[in-house]
This record gives structure tokens, sequence and C-alpha cells, in this order.
């Protein structure tokens, strides 16, 4: 591995809400052009990490980083460093879905027309009916572009948010449990998404389902108690894991 | 048999009262003991808790005694003055208002006698002696604090004695049929008492029917106050042409009669000064609900709701003093005085004027919808504001295209409230507006609304029967029905809003 493949270094970095230290000491590398998953038991602290690499956690008046996250090598912390931008840079999936109350189109176009994506109108459509394709929802949605997004089912919405992501392009996709609210044929369609998106992005996917993990990514890092405990091949990690702790989580010992 | 209203130094009502009380209070006592007795004494034999034997029991007792009370109460002076009504010669009754005036002295008459009678002034044979030539009563009874403009007219006398022998006979069946009625309620009460009863059951639809009773009153009153307006409304139709009220353009009252009572110019004046305030609260209030909820740190917050939350309490009458007294100088500074003005204008020439009530009006309404707006825009869920900010959209474009579609609804809701409000607010423009009825764009002329010429309409020496004051019901109801109608578009604003986002 060298490092012009490295997307994503962190180092020492530390996230405390108030008193409650909930990233402790995580370094992990995760690189260009690849899907990597975070796994470990709920509370263990992956969403937490995942909302530094787009300083999400900024909005939380209480939660405090330390430490060094570099994207590209630049460190994302900086003080010239515009969140604003970085986000349009750095997507995100949310555990829960939060369609905007706009229509199923205006959704999409969110991001595209604030970061003036498209020069028409009918640009804005082509990207709008590129990232619902991508999104897996097109064919469920085609009709109905000007109806509410909060009139979808839970994991219709969960599709429209991932299609509203992908639309800015970003370069880095972070997805937070996006196939908890899907079924088998949806959270195929996403996965397919995601193998798709790696041959351009980095994305880093939390999930609770091994298999999931297992069939999407190439790299995995288990949390525990707000621990990196393990990060690697996805492959060894599953068949070969070096900490106990790993194998008692993905063995089913602890959850 | 009669029964005077006072009974060992306590009203009448007040003994009742204690006795139904208690007789409830006993057959909640015998109800649930004989009920644990029946189940020999193990209360897992019952179908109810024991003190739901005694609930039922004790409402079975109170509630249709002491409901007949009330209702016998409330009619009582009503059957009485109907009864003694022919004992007045009909010669004196020259037309309703003197009719009103006479029963009213019999009743005040019957009243002083009860209290002479009480502190022994006077005796049933004093008042016997006096019933063809009664001088001395209005001393007398002035002496009692009971004063009367004139001297008592033996007939009223008469119809007073009759009032008061009639009155002391109706208290005396009152006090038998609600004593009896408690008394059968406690014995059914008891003798229901069984374990198979399901008292529980029973003191459960009591409760309903309580909560109902309540939800009614409320719901009822509010018919009882539309229905007198309405009435004396109709009244005034009678005496005025409704074309000339709703159509016409001046507004001039005359209490020597023939006025021109027109709302228009009233209702061009309140929606021009509800319009002034309303420009001037919603942009100021819902900026600074958008700067607290989305922007101000907790500090700041903690400082700054408090204060608006102040200037929310202040009563009206101090808004009108400091229109009266700060803006309206302040404004006729710039806006008037000519050469000595600031602006070299002489727009303005008053202190009261449009403009004056309407920036105090929206000073008053800046807490409303400021705190209003707060509340509904910290209810958008903090998740959207995540997912906006997640596509890379900056803080204020987070507030415009997301929070603030997302809070419409309840938005434009607090805009009607205030607009009602606006509508309804009295104190600020009598004191801020002047009280020149006319239909005029110019903010800086004197105004008057609606509620203003309802209280002038109603104050000072009024005659109940004539236009000029019966018009003021038909001003109420006009406005009643305005913000009726605001209301009612709100919330299908509000609806529509709500099944388009949920
Ligand atoms: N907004 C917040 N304020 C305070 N504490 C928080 C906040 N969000 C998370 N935490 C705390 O941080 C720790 C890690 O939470 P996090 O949401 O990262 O867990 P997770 O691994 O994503 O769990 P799950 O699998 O259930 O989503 C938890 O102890 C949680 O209580
Ligand atoms: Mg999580």
């Amino acid at each position: 591995m060298t490092t012009d493949t490295i997307k994503i270094a962190a180092r020492d970095v530390q996230v405390y809400y108030g008193d409650n230290h909930a990233i402790k000491d995580v370094n992990v590398d995760i690189e260009d052009k690849t899907v990597t998953a975070f796994i470990g038991p709920s509370g263990c602290g992956k969403s937490t990490f995942l909302r530094c690499i787009n300083r999400m956690n900024d909005t939380i008046d209480v939660c405090r980083v330390t430490g060094d996250i570099r994207i590209d090598d630049v460190d994302i912390y900086d003080r010239a460093i515009d969140p604003v931008q970085l986000r349009a840079k750095v997507g995100m999936v949310f555990q829960k879905p939060n369609p905007f109350p706009k229509s199923i189109y205006d959704n999409v176009a969110y991001g595209p027309r604030i970061h003036g994506l498209a020069r028409k109108k009918s640009d804005l459509d082509d990207i709008v009916e590129r990232a619902l394709r991508r999104g897996a929802i097109w064919d469920e949605v085609k009709d109905r572009l000007d109806a509410p997004g909060t009139g979808l089912s839970g994991g219709q919405q969960q599709r429209l948010c991932i299609a509203r992501a992908v639309a800015t392009e970003p370069e880095v996709l972070l997805m937070d449990e996006p196939c908890s609210a899907l079924d088998p044929i949806a959270t195929a369609q996403v996965e397919e998404l995601i193998d798709e998106l790696r041959q351009n992005y980095s994305v880093v996917i939390v999930t609770h389902s091994m298999q999931q993990a297992a069939r999407v990514s190439q790299k995995t890092a288990f949390f525990h108690l707000g621990h990196l405990v393990e990060f690697g091949e996805t492959d060894k990690i599953f068949t070969s894991p070096e900490d106990p702790r790993t194998e008692s989580y993905i063995t089913g010992r602890i959850g | 048999m009669t029964v005077t209203s006072h009974l060992f130094g306590l009203p009448l009502a007040l003994i009742l009262l204690i006795a139904v009380g208690v007789i409830a209070a006993t057959g909640y006592g015998v109800a649930r003991n004989r009920a644990l007795s029946r189940a020999g004494g193990d209360a897992r034999g019952l179908h109810s808790l024991p003190r739901y034997y005694g609930s039922a029991a004790a409402m079975f007792a109170a509630v249709p005694a002491l409901g007949f009370m009330v209702i016998w109460l409330l009619s009582q002076p009503m059957v009485v003055q109907n009864a003694v009504l022919p004992l007045i010669p009909s010669a004196e009754i020259t037309d309703a208002g003197i009719q009103n005036l006479i029963v009213s002295d019999v009743s005040r008459v019957a009243g002083g006698l009860d209290v002479a009678m009480a502190q022994g002034v006077l005796d049933n044979a004093a008042i016997t002696a006096m019933a063809d030539d009664p001088k001395d009563l209005r001393d007398t009874l002035g002496a009692l604090g009971v004063a009367f403009g004139a001297d008592v007219k033996p007939y009223v006398l008469k119809a007073a004695q009759a009032s008061r022998t009639l009155a002391g006979q109706g208290r005396f069946w009152m006090l038998i049929v609600v004593l009896t009625l408690a008394l059968i309620g406690a014995g059914i009460g008891i003798r229901l008492a069984d374990p198979a009863y399901r008292a529980r059951n029973v003191v459960e639809r009591g409760v309903l029917v309580l909560l109902i009773g309540a939800a009614s009153l409320a719901v009822l009153t509010t018919f009882g106050i539309v229905l007198s307006m309405l009435f004396e409304s109709i009244n005034f139709f009678r005496l005025h042409d409704w074309k000339d009220f709703f159509l016409g353009t001046t507004w001039a009252p005359n209490f020597r009669g023939d006025s021109d009572l027109s709302i228009l110019p009233l209702l061009w004046g309140t929606m021009y000064i509800s319009l002034v305030a309303l420009l001037v609260a919603v942009p100021i209030g819902l900026y600074a609900a958008i700067y607290l909820s989305e922007y101000a740190g907790p500090k700041v917050r903690a400082i700054a709701k408090p204060l608006l939350e102040i200037l929310a309490g202040i009563p009206t009458i101090v808004y009108g003093l400091f229109a009266l007294l700060t803006v309206g100088p302040f404004l006729v500074n710039i806006f008037g005085r000519g050469e000595a003005g600031v602006l070299g204008v002489e727009w303005m020439s008053g202190a009261t004027a449009v403009l004056t009530a309407g920036l105090v009006m929206g000073i008053m309404l800046i807490p409303f919808v400021s705190s209003l707006s707060d509340d509904i825009i910290n209810a958008v869920p903090q998740s959207l504001r995540d997912g906006s900010f997640g596509l890379g959209a900056t803080h204020s474009e987070t507030v415009r295209q997301v929070v603030l579609p997302a809070a419409l609804p309840g938005i434009v809701g607090a805009i009607l409230l205030a607009a009602s409000r606006a509508i309804g607010e009295t104190m600020i423009v009598v004191l801020g507006a002047g009280a020149i009825a006319r239909i005029s764009g110019n903010p800086f002329e004197a105004m008057t609304t609606i509620t203003t010429r309802i209280v002038s309409q109603l104050t000072g020496d009024t005659d109940f029967a004539s236009p000029e004051t019966l018009v003021a019901f038909a001003l109420g109801l006009t406005l009643f029905v305005l913000t009726l109608g605001l209301n009612v578009v709100a919330l299908y604003i509000v609806r529509t809003y709500r099944e388009q986002y949920e």
C-alpha cells in the first residue's frame, strides 16, 4: 500500500461528548477507490467516528474532537478549511432517513442547486434522473417527481437520501447503516450502487450485518467501546481475526 | 310555609350544600360497609373496590340534588318576577325600558326589606303599617345601604312584599325537594351496594359525564355570547338599514338620533393599523426567532428569551401610553413640524396616527410572533438540518430552504393568530390612533377602529334601545366573524401543508 492511494488518514483521534469519551486513540488509513466497512456493537462509536470525517460533529454543541484527520493530505480540522465545502466533497447518508419536506425532485436537486452544478434546467433534470437511478429508486418515483419525499415508505426514503447524497458527486461517501430499513431487493441494489461508486470514490459504510460487510467491503474496521480494535482486509478480519474481541463479535458472542 | 334567605346567619344555599354533603358522606360510608359486609368482609369478593360503592352512593345522593338546586336558584328570580308583574298598574308601564326599571326597583326593595328584617330595623307589622304610604322607606333602606332615586311607590312595596312571600315559599319547596332527592339518591346507592354491582363502571360513567359537562359548558358559553350579540344585532338592524351599515362610508354617531353608522371606515382603520402592525411584527419577530433558535448560543438564549417574554407581559395600556407619549411625538418630530422637524416636511400634524398605533402594536406583537415561531422552528427535527449540512449547505441556506419551509405552516398559523390579535386590540388604538373615522391611505392621519368605537358607543350615558348603542353589538359581531374567519383560514392552511409534508 502506497501513500498516494490513501484518501483519509486519521491519527490519535479522540471525541468527547461533554465528559463522555466516545472515541479513543483511533488511527486509521482509508484508501481511495475502496469500500471500508465499520462494524461493532451498538454505541461503540461508529457513527461518531463517521461524523468526524465530514465534520458533522461541529453541529453538536457538546462535542469536542482532537487529533488529526487528513483527506488528500489536507488537515480537515485546520482553520483554513471551510466545513461547508468539505461536506460537499464528503457526502453522507444518515442512519435514519431524513428527506426534506420538499418534492422528490427538489430533494435530489437540493445539493446540485446549492453548488451550482447545473447550468440549465435540462442539466438538472439529467443529474436528478441519474442520481435517482443510482439510488435504485428511479422506477418507483419517475411518475411522481413532484410528490413530497416525505410521502415515501421508509425504505424508499432511505434510497432517496442515497440519491440525494450521490447527486452532488462527492469524492467520499459516508453511509451510516444505509440498508437498515431496506428489503433484500433494495439492499442488493444499494450494494450494487456501492460497488459502482467504488470505481471513482472512497466509500465508508457502517453496518450491523456481517454478511453485508463481507459482501461489499474490501477493508473492515472493528470498533469496540470507542477503540478501533482491528482494521484490515475484510477477508482476513472475517476468516482469521487477530483480536479475541473481534472474533467473539463476528461469531456473535458480543453484540 | 316560607323560609327566610338566611338561617342561623348562613345563606340557605350554603346550609343546603352542607346538608347534602353530609348525606352524601353518610351514603358513602354506609354503602361501602354494606358492600363489604355482603361480601363477607373480603374485598376480593366484590366486583369493584369498596370505595367505588361508596363513591357511587355519594354520587347518587349529591348530583341530582345539587343539580336541581342550581336550576331552582337560577330560575326562581325570573319566575317570581313574572308572578308579581300583574301587581304593577299597567298605566305605569309606558315602555319596555320603564318596565325594566320598575321590576329592578321591586327586587331591590324586596332585597332591602330582607336586610332590614334580618337586622331588626323593621318587622312585619311595621311594613304592613306603611303599605299605603311608604315615604319613610327610602330613608330607612338608604341607611342600610340600599339607595333609591325617588320615593318608594305603594305599588312597588306591594309587589316587593308579594315577591318576598313567593320567594320564601319557593325556598321552602326547594329545601324539601333537595333534601328528599339527596336522601332518595343515597338510599338507592346504598341499596345497590351489592358485590355483583359494577360500581366502578358507574363511577367511571359519572366522571365522564362530569368531563363532558365541563366541555359543553365552555362551548355553550361561547354560543351564549354569540347568541346575545346576535339578538342585539338583530335589534340594531331593525332600527338601522343593514345596507347602510355594511356599505355606507360615513361613521358619524349622533346621540340625538339620525346617525350615520357604517362599518367601512372603522373596518378600514382596523385593517390598515393591523397591516402596519404585521409589517413591523412579522419580519422582526421571525428574524428574532430564527436567530434565537438557530444561531444564538445557550447563554444568549438564556438572557434574550426571558426578555422577550417580559415584553409579552406588558399590559397593552402601557403600550398605549408609550404610543401616545413617546412614539407619537417622536414621529411628529420626524414627519411633521415643517422646517423645525427632522425631514422638514409637514406630513404629520398630530401624535395620533395610523403609523403610531401600527408601530406600537407591531412592537407588542413581536414577542408573540417570535415565541410562537421559535417553538415551531425548534420543533423541526435536527435530522433535517443534518441532512442539509451533510450536503454542504451553509447555515443560512439550511434555514431558508429546509427549516423555514418545514416550519411554514406553523409560522403562517402564528402570523394569522397575530393578525387576529391585532384586529381585536383596543387600548393601543384608543390612545395611539385617534378617534376619527375615515377611509384614507395616508398613514400619518388619525383613524379609528372597530374596537375603540365599541368602547365609545357603550360608555357614557347610553340608552340601550337606540341604534347608536346597539350598533356596538353589530360591530362586535362583525369583529367576531372576522377573527373567526381568520382562524378558520389559519387552520385550513396549516392542515393543507401538513397533508403535503407528513
Ligand atoms: N449527540 C450526542 N450527544 C451526546 N452523546 C452522544 C451523542 N451521539 C452519540 N453519543 C454517545 O457516543 C457514544 C457512541 O455513539 P454512536 O452513535 O457513535 O454509536 P454507534 O456505534 O453508531 O451505535 P449504533 O450502532 O447504535 O448506531 C454513545 O455512548 C453515545 O451515547
Ligand atoms: Mg450509529
